[in-house]
């Protein structure tokens, strides 16, 4: 500092101050600053001067902070008070943009919570982002849905060896079984087979037991704190033993090692049961028959160790898979992140059914997408509303409100309208909220409104709606010049009302087409008949040997049809191979089929139609041992002009192709079906029998199961009576597509009514234009039906603009929503129509019942207040 | 009776005590030595708005002098209505300290 500067204060500070514009134009801080510094500075030195100059400057700057802030606060008040008092004067305008605004949130916000709670699904492990599953890619499948969470056996274990990366490792399987403690026996279908690692990796609390050790010894087992009480009432389970049937065999013990607590939702895991991995070793009669790299069927979780990066770990996949598989079939190995599990599902093969993201992605536009059109549909209206209030706005600007007042007050009205919403919004919620999570098939909670950031998206929700739908009013409106707001009227609200029709064109269009889709794939033929078949699960070898002498005593019913066995039913098709090996091919490509079992003539059972070839019969022996019927995908897939006679190989087997059967679904109906192979199920054979289907009539039903379980119960006494209909098996599993249908369904009503209400608001209040326009035909000796003739031909120009804009629009949109589904009922002309007829019917009806009205009024009164 | 806010009636006073018209740096000297606690300009100007805004003071630019380089600093006056409330304040004050019981009113400590 030079001696120049002495007397002076600091000279930043000295130029900030004049940012306090009241401050330095009313009151001469600066100055004032200046003296009483020179002041100090003689009496008490440079320092203290200095450090009294910065305090003044810093604590004056707060001061100026709330001067304004309070000043806003009184301007605020003022402004509120104004738009209070603006909306009870036009209660019917402000109702029906609250009404638009409360639609648009209370949708948003519920499609919100839901997505929340979808995305939220496996976080509350504490180690859920190091955690991943491995996906086994196929040759061939690029395409991430078709990739397999079945793995190899010995996989977990050996990455974990090999990999130092990876800190935990263990493989997953569920099964299913009778699980039975003293008196209580039941089928359960949650008994989860895991290693010792599992309890390390995910957070499943245990309220009795050591996670250490829980899943060490073989044939441990842990229960959910709900299973314990359902097998041991209020005992204490702990140290004690249960009994345990898996697949078909025999009961085995196994020692209660530990308590589960309860465990969360949104968790992609659901047992009930959790048994120790190596308990297999025994099952299956050997430590050999489980440890290969033959077969395909536990899922494999790993954790990586923190900071590390998965894609390094990928890239060691390759060189892993050649050393330990001869690496002809080059099947290459991904990491899966455990939350994305519930996402990105392939729902068909997963442990629990799950979402589908871009199910979500498209929630989020829509929902998205209806609060966009509240906030126009507010624009609109407030729009159309101002025009109504040119005097009052003109004589405010007469009086000397400046074009920032102007644009306060209309903000502060539209922040008005979103608040009152909003709060209307939140009341409506929590009344809907168990509903909506009953129709989602989601436990959602208004807790989840708690979390801090749900908050802050609120609070960015009413910013970004007030904001949105009051700005355009509010700076289109103030910045127009006195007189012109009467004349450019008429040409914008034209175009307001061709806006809204448009877009009600196209919501209609969606709605339609949606909906048409989902009736199409609801009632789209499975390609075989599920009605009235009950299927029952077999695990008793005993009933599959006596399967025949089962059959007949059954036939004897007369209610019952038919019997047939099999593998699978037909929407439980899972199993699938690959191979390179068939008539005729070069071994480079490869192709992936399905597998199942049926019994003799179940096609006839399920009226499924062999197009080509035979089905199975008794008359050839070779039908048991190498004989196939392959359904008509599988021959497009191999190519040949006739398959019958073929071969092919499979699962280490050659087989001759005998018959093939029509296309039928046994997957999503949005899929393609999949090749499929069949062969025969035979009574007597342990391994090919799972389920006998039995077909009955629709009379007296009850009676029907009460003999089958009687004899049911002579066959087999020790194996619970567990019967499902098909019908229902199916449409469980297809409920989440349902779901997905009504879903879509529900919020394009809700789109449409928003549009329409939009509509209706605006014609409203552009017919009260125009009555004033009437009164003066009138006048002029213009006649009812003339003027009447006049708006209708203006009605159709509209709706005549409005359809030319929306059409292709409509078309493209809904085009692009039909490649996800393989099949799909297409948009057909009657969809189109009919959304253009009911636009030009709403607005026929709304605005000829004005225009009547105003018509025959009498025009003195319509001119009156000119 | 118009009764003023307790700093409204510092400052006030303290423009009286100046000759009630002063300058905004000589006022909060007389508030500093009155309270004998630092006074942030910030507030002080808050004051005057509020004073100003009820009538009870004016203001207005002071005639540039060459010693200051030809800057205008303010000139706060009061006004009769600012003296009336300030009288009436006072008045309040007597009323109560006459009325309330054997308060003895020492000099206190800082």
């Amino acid at each position: 500092m030079n001696m120049h500067n002495k007397s002076k204060p600091p000279r930043i500070c000295g130029k900030f101050l004049k940012y306090f514009s009241l401050y330095n134009e009313k009151h001469s801080i600066v100055e004032d600053l200046e003296d009483t510094y020179r002041e100090i500075l003689t009496s008490a030195g440079v320092f203290r001067a200095r450090m009294w100059y910065y305090k003044q400057v810093i604590k004056s700057l707060l001061e100026y902070i709330s001067l304004i802030f309070s000043r806003g606060i009184i301007m605020f008040n003022n402004y509120l008070k104004i738009a209070l008092r603006n909306m009870k004067r036009s209660v019917g305008y402000s109702f029906l943009n609250i009404v638009g605004l409360v639609i648009g949130i209370t949708v948003s916000i519920l499609i919100l919570l839901y997505v929340q709670y979808e995305f939220s699904y496996d976080r509350f492990h504490v180690s859920s982002n190091s955690i991943y599953r491995i996906l086994l890619e196929w040759p061939g499948y690029s395409d991430k849905e078709d990739w397999s969470h079945s793995t190899w056996s010995p996989l977990a274990a050996t990455l974990k060896d090999e990999l130092p990366e990876i800190e935990y490792s263990t493989r997953v399987r569920r099964y299913e079984g009778v699980v039975r403690r003293e008196i209580n026996v039941f089928n359960e279908r949650g008994i989860y087979f895991a290693d010792s690692d599992f309890l390390k990796m995910f957070s499943f609390p245990l309220v009795y037991g050591n996670p250490e050790t829980a899943l060490e010894q073989p044939f441990s087992i842990l229960l959910t704190e709900e299973t314990a009480q359902k097998y041991f009432d209020d005992e204490n389970p702990v140290e004690q033993t249960i009994r345990l049937m898996i697949g078909s065999g025999k009961f085995s013990e196994y020692k209660i090692t530990g308590i589960i607590k309860n465990i969360p939702e949104n968790s992609h895991f659901n047992f009930d049961f959790l048994v120790s991995f190596n308990t297999w070793y025994s099952l299956a009669g050997g430590r050999s028959r489980i440890e290969h790299w033959n077969g395909r069927s536990p899922k494999a979780y790993i954790q990586l160790r923190k900071d590390t990066d998965p894609g390094e770990v990928e890239s060691k996949f390759p060189a892993f898979i050649k050393k330990k598989k001869d690496d002809s079939l080059k099947e290459m190995l991904h990491l899966q992140p455990l939350t994305d599990i519930h996402l990105q599902g392939n729902w068909w093969n997963e442990l629990e059914s799950n979402s589908d993201i871009r199910y979500l992605y498209l929630l989020i536009s829509i929902g998205f997408l209806i609060l966009l059109v509240a906030c126009y549909n507010y624009m609109n209206l407030s729009i159309a509303h101002s025009i109504r209030r040119t005097k009052e706005i003109n004589i405010r600007r007469v009086i000397g409100a400046n074009r920032k007042q102007l644009i306060w007050q209309f903000l502060g009205e539209s922040f008005l309208f979103t608040i009152i919403s909003l709060l209307v919004s939140l009341v409506l919620i929590k009344l809907f909220l168990p509903g909506f999570s009953l129709f989602m098939d989601r436990n959602l909670s208004i807790n989840l409104l708690y979390y801090p950031a749900t908050i802050q998206y609120l609070i960015c929700l009413i910013l970004f709606i007030g904001f949105i739908s009051g700005s355009y009013p509010a700076f289109y409106i103030s910045s127009l010049r006195l007189n012109i707001i009467e004349r450019k009227s008429h040409g914008f609200r034209n175009i307001l009302i061709v806006k809204q029709l448009a877009i009600s064109i196209v919501m209609i269009i969606c709605t339609l087409a949606i909906n048409n889709q989902m009736n199409y794939i609801q009632n789209k033929k499975l390609g075989y008949d599920k009605d009235t078949i009950i299927s029952l699960y077999i695990r008793d070898n005993q009933l599959k040997r006596d399967y025949e002498s089962f059959k007949e005593i059954l036939l004897t019913h007369s209610n019952i049809q038919d019997v047939t066995l099999g593998f699978n039913i037909p929407p439980n098709i899972k199993n699938w191979d690959s191979t390179k090996k068939w008539e005729g091919s070069n071994e480079q490509k490869s192709i992936v089929l399905n597998y199942t079992s049926f019994g003799y003539d179940f096609q006839n059972f399920y009226n499924m139609k062999i197009s080509r070839g035979r089905g199975f019969s008794e008359k050839y022996s070779a039908d048991h041992r190498t004989s196939v019927i392959i359904n008509e995908s599988a021959a497009n897939q191999f190519g040949w002009s006739d398959p019958i006679g073929k071969q092919f190989n499979m699962l280490n087997k050659n087989w001759n192709i005998v018959g093939v059967v029509e296309d039928f679904h046994f997957k999503s109906l949005h899929e393609k079906i999949s090749p499929l192979m069949i062969t025969l199920s035979r009574s007597g054979s342990t391994r090919s029998i799972r389920y006998i289907s039995v077909k009955i009539n629709s009379d007296d039903i009850p009676e029907t199961i009460t003999y089958l379980r009687e004899k049911w119960n002579e066959y087999s006494p020790d194996f619970p009576f567990d019967y499902s209909f098909l019908d229902e098996r199916i449409d469980f599993i297809y409920a989440s597509e349902q779901r997905l249908g009504n879903s879509f369904f529900y919020i394009s009503t809700i789109s449409i009514c928003l549009a329409c209400l939009g509509l209706f608001g605006l014609t409203l209040f552009s017919v009260s234009q125009k009555t004033k326009e009437i009164g003066i035909r009138k006048v002029l000796g213009a006649s009812v039906p003339g003027i009447f003739a006049q708006i209708v031909k203006e009605i159709f120009r509209w709706v005549g603009i409005a359809t030319i804009i929306s059409w292709p629009i409509g078309y493209i949109i809904m085009d692009k929503w039909f490649q996800n589904f393989a099949y799909h009922a297409g948009l057909s002309l009657p969809i189109f129509l009919i959304s253009a007829a009911s636009a030009l019917i709403i607005t026929l009806l709304v605005v000829s019942f004005q225009a009547f009205k105003a018509a025959t009024a009498d025009p003195v009164q319509s001119l009156r207040y000119e | 009776m118009v009764v003023l806010a307790l700093k409204e009636e510092i400052i006030l006073s303290a423009l009286w005590m100046l000759g009630g018209s002063a300058h905004g740096s000589h006022v909060r000297n007389k508030v500093v030595e009155l309270q004998k606690k630092d006074v942030v300009y910030g507030t002080l100007y808050n004051l005057m708005e509020v004073l100003i805004r009820k009538g009870f003071v004016t203001s207005k630019k002071d005639d540039p002098t060459p010693e200051r380089g030809g800057k205008r600093k303010t000139i706060y006056t009061i006004t009769d209505e600012g003296k009336k409330a300030l009288k009436e304040t006072i008045l309040l004050h007597e009323t109560i300290r006459n009325e309330l019981p054997d308060i003895e009113l020492g000099v206190s400590g800082q």
